[in-house]
């Protein structure tokens, strides 16, 4: 008795996992094709373009074939929710956006206004919100359909780029989640990487160069790569790099071996804003040229004081240029909002202005660590 | 129903794990209270701390009896019943309403394809027949399922600790009063309701350490979710406010090196198993209700019967998740304070009256 019984609800277990195993939504790798970038440009007439860079996925006999080749998927139209079921009626596969790695907002379309197409991305049940946000310097279709040398998907290599620029801190990955929390802040503004494709090698080859700055949600300006190692200076974003230092009696190239910053703005008790915004980095020498017969200690101070130089100046031309934009990227009014919160409320109304009237105190405090292997000029 | 005596860490564990259960869904707070939603946490836990101590006051006069019973004392048999028979109402509500929570993530970002009445009749399944083996069996893995989130909370805090930012918080207190009040009122019934664990209490085999299991569990419950909702705070920001699953994009973004990225699949993991924990719990609670009510000897029946009502009833009762979590955000707080507070503190003031007025009278004779 008590062993049928057992039997029986064996069987049942079994039939369960067997027959109701989420078999409705299974999908098979063998029926979606995975989108790898997602690229938006505008087309005027209010309507989209939409390029899809989609992985192929074969077997591994077919692998070559995989390599060589990135399929890219066009539509125009209104709504890209419906853009991408469309793809239905063209292909065997079904898209599939998890493993979505950046969308590529094209110039025109970036001027135009990004949020409206960013909220199918976070509200899509696949969409991760952990997605690469970038501006093409010309259309997000030219970005993903270039092949360059390293691969065929420009996608992936994008993604490779932003990872490597911890390497140079001259431009930064900007996801999903941090653009549109940016943006909720109302005067904070937000950045997103640029990447350009440089023709004038023998195959194009893609380059990130600088960052797109946004007010609200429309592009409103660049900053150059000078200018965006300002920036990640102000923010504390630097991780490596090199400070390139020029002095009348010769040149160097120093890396940078750690950084800290710290930017504390605050409303003063006359009503004026205070910006003190403080470098501390550790440097060491990589390359020397000039400076003959002069002292080590005297090559370290001098270049002491040439990096402190270009460090404020970057930190400060950048500023200047957002200033010109009103484009406060450094979210020093929500810093004041956020610290300062009584005070905030008088000054809201007119941030715009104020901000563009900002003088910044900034202060660079630069030790240099070590002279390579050898000592001498 | 046969009467299986528990331990007292079983007690605390069932708590904190009941608590626990609802750190994965908070977008009800977080829509209302934003990134303000840890303060109205504290306050809630500690006014829903101050109908603990209604409820325990209660519970320490007539030690040994059932809720129902109590009420039967106190107001005598029908009015008694009438109470017992609308907490029961209650019982029923908070099953349904949690077990529609559990269908709508599952069959928002897990089976989206699925039947959603399939879900809702397997997780039932599982959960009645847990509620047939008894209490014991429906809390035994109590303390497991506290372990299993707890170290999970702990893992995935450090795989995001790179997008902690503790200014998230600030400033402190920028939403309105009433706003303030009304998430307040949110939590301290829903995440904090405690009065369902009244029901079994008379099964705790050490009685003198009631108070304190009751209390220990509920404040390392309510600790716990307090460290999810700032964690959840600090790496979304403002966008908790919009977010429906916050701790799930929490997770999303937790990982290290490439090929260990995204831990949401740990999400729908610990939801579901949470969710288990706590529906069956009910599930017992409403079953156990009835039979005392009844009187019935068996009660596969109406574990059957009931079953059915609570899957037909999640099933109807909200049209749309925006639906579920407006009325999670407007009517339900109020109805509930009835039972959380209202009729706990009723009985009590009946039970110091009517004791009053018999010394009055012994006096006087």
């Amino acid at each position: 008795m008590k062993r049928g019984k057992r039997f029986s609800l064996l069987a049942v277990a079994l039939a369960v996992c067997l027959l109701f195993s989420g078999c409705t939504d299974s999908k098979e790798l063998t029926e979606i094709i995975p989108v790898v970038g997602v690229g938006i440009d505008d087309a005027g007439d209010d309507l989209t373009k939409l390029t899809l860079q989609l992985g192929y996925v074969g077997n591994s006999s077919e692998k070559d074939k995989a390599k060589s080749e990135a399929l890219i998927y066009e539509k125009t139209g209104k709504n890209i929710f419906n853009m991408f079921r469309d793809y239905a009626r063209e292909s065997s596969h079904k898209l599939f956006i998890g493993h979505n790695q950046c969308i590529i907002f094209g110039k025109e379309a970036a001027s135009k206004g990004i949020k409206d197409q960013l909220d199918l991305f976070l509200r899509d049940h696949e969409g991760r919100i952990d997605v690469s946000i970038l501006v093409s310097d010309s259309t997000a279709n030219e970005i993903l359909t270039t092949k360059s040398e390293m691969s065929p998907m420009s996608a992936l290599d994008i993604t490779q780029l932003l990872k490597n620029q911890q390497a140079t801190s001259e431009s930064i990955d900007v996801d999903l989640l941090e653009f549109l929390s940016k943006l909720e802040k109302k005067t904070t503004c937000p950045v997103a990487s640029l990447i350009k494709i440089n023709k004038e090698t023998s195959t194009p080859r893609l380059e990130l160069s600088g960052l797109a700055v946004f007010k609200n949600d429309k592009m409103v300006g660049e900053l150059d790569k000078d200018k965006s190692r300002g920036y990640l200076w102000a923010m504390n974003k630097v991780k490596s790099g090199t400070v390139d230092v020029q002095s009348e009696s010769g040149r160097a190239s120093l890396e940078i071996c750690s950084s800290s910053s710290s930017l504390n703005p605050s409303v003063q008790e006359d009503g004026t804003i205070s910006v003190p915004i403080t470098v501390k980095t550790e440097l060491g020498i990589r390359e020397l040229a000039g400076f003959e017969n002069e002292d080590p200690s005297d090559i370290e101070k001098e270049l002491q004081e040439a990096a402190i130089e270009r460090i404020k100046g970057r930190v400060l031309s950048c500023f200047q240029a957002t200033q010109s934009y009103q484009a406060d990227i450094y979210g020093i009014g929500t810093l004041i909002s956020q610290m300062q919160p009584d005070k905030w409320k008088d000054i809201q109304e007119n941030w715009d202005d104020l901000y563009s009237k900002i003088t910044p105190e900034i202060n660079a405090e630069v030790t240099i660590k070590d002279s390579g292997k050898i000592l001498r000029s | 129903m046969e009467k299986e005596k528990i331990s007292c860490s079983q007690m605390f564990f069932t708590i904190v794990c009941y608590i626990q259960s609802f750190s994965l869904l908070m977008a009800f707070t977080f829509g209302i209270a934003g990134r303000d939603s840890w303060i109205s946490i504290t306050l809630g836990g500690i006014v829903a701390m101050l109908f603990l101590l209604i409820q325990l006051s209660v519970m320490k006069k007539y030690p040994g009896k059932s809720l129902f019973q109590i009420n039967e004392i106190a107001f005598g048999k029908w009015v008694g019943r009438i109470f017992s028979l609308l907490y029961l109402f209650y019982f029923f509500c908070l099953c349904f309403l949690n077990l529609r929570a559990m269908k709508d993530f599952v069959n928002f970002s897990v089976l989206p394809n699925t039947p959603s009445l399939l879900i809702l009749v397997l997780f039932m399944m599982v959960c009645g027949w847990a509620v047939i083996k008894g209490l014991r069996v429906v809390i035994r893995y109590g303390a497991v399922f506290v372990l299993i989130t707890l170290i999970a909370f702990i893992l995935t805090t450090i795989f995001v600790w790179n997008r902690i930012d503790y200014h998230n918080l600030l400033p402190i207190l920028s939403i309105s009063p009433s706003k303030l009040l009304k998430s307040t009122n949110l939590d301290a019934v829903i995440p904090f309701g405690t009065i369902i664990f009244q029901m079994i209490v008379p099964q705790l085999e050490d009685k003198k350490k009631m108070s304190s299991c009751l209390l220990k569990g509920f404040l390392c419950g309510s600790l716990f979710l307090l460290a999810v909702i700032i964690r959840d705070t600090m790496v979304l920001g403002d966008m908790v406010k919009i977010l429906i699953f916050p701790s799930f994009s929490t997770l999303q973004l937790a990982g290290f090196t490439e090929i260990f990225q995204g831990t949401d699949v740990v999400y729908a993991t610990l939801l579901i198993t949470l969710e288990f924990f706590k529906i069956s719990f009910l599930y017992y609670i409403t079953i156990a209700g009835i039979s005392e009510l009844l009187k019935l000897k068996s009660y596969k029946l109406s574990t059957l019967i009931i079953g059915v009502g609570i899957i037909i009833c999640s099933y109807i009762v909200y049209s749309s998740v925006m639906e579920h979590i407006t009325s999670a955000q407007t009517i339900v707080p109020i109805l509930w304070l009835l039972f959380e507070f209202v009729l706990p503190s009723l009985t009590l003031l009946k039970i110091v009256i009517s004791k009053k007025l018999k010394k009055a009278n012994q006096t006087a004779s």
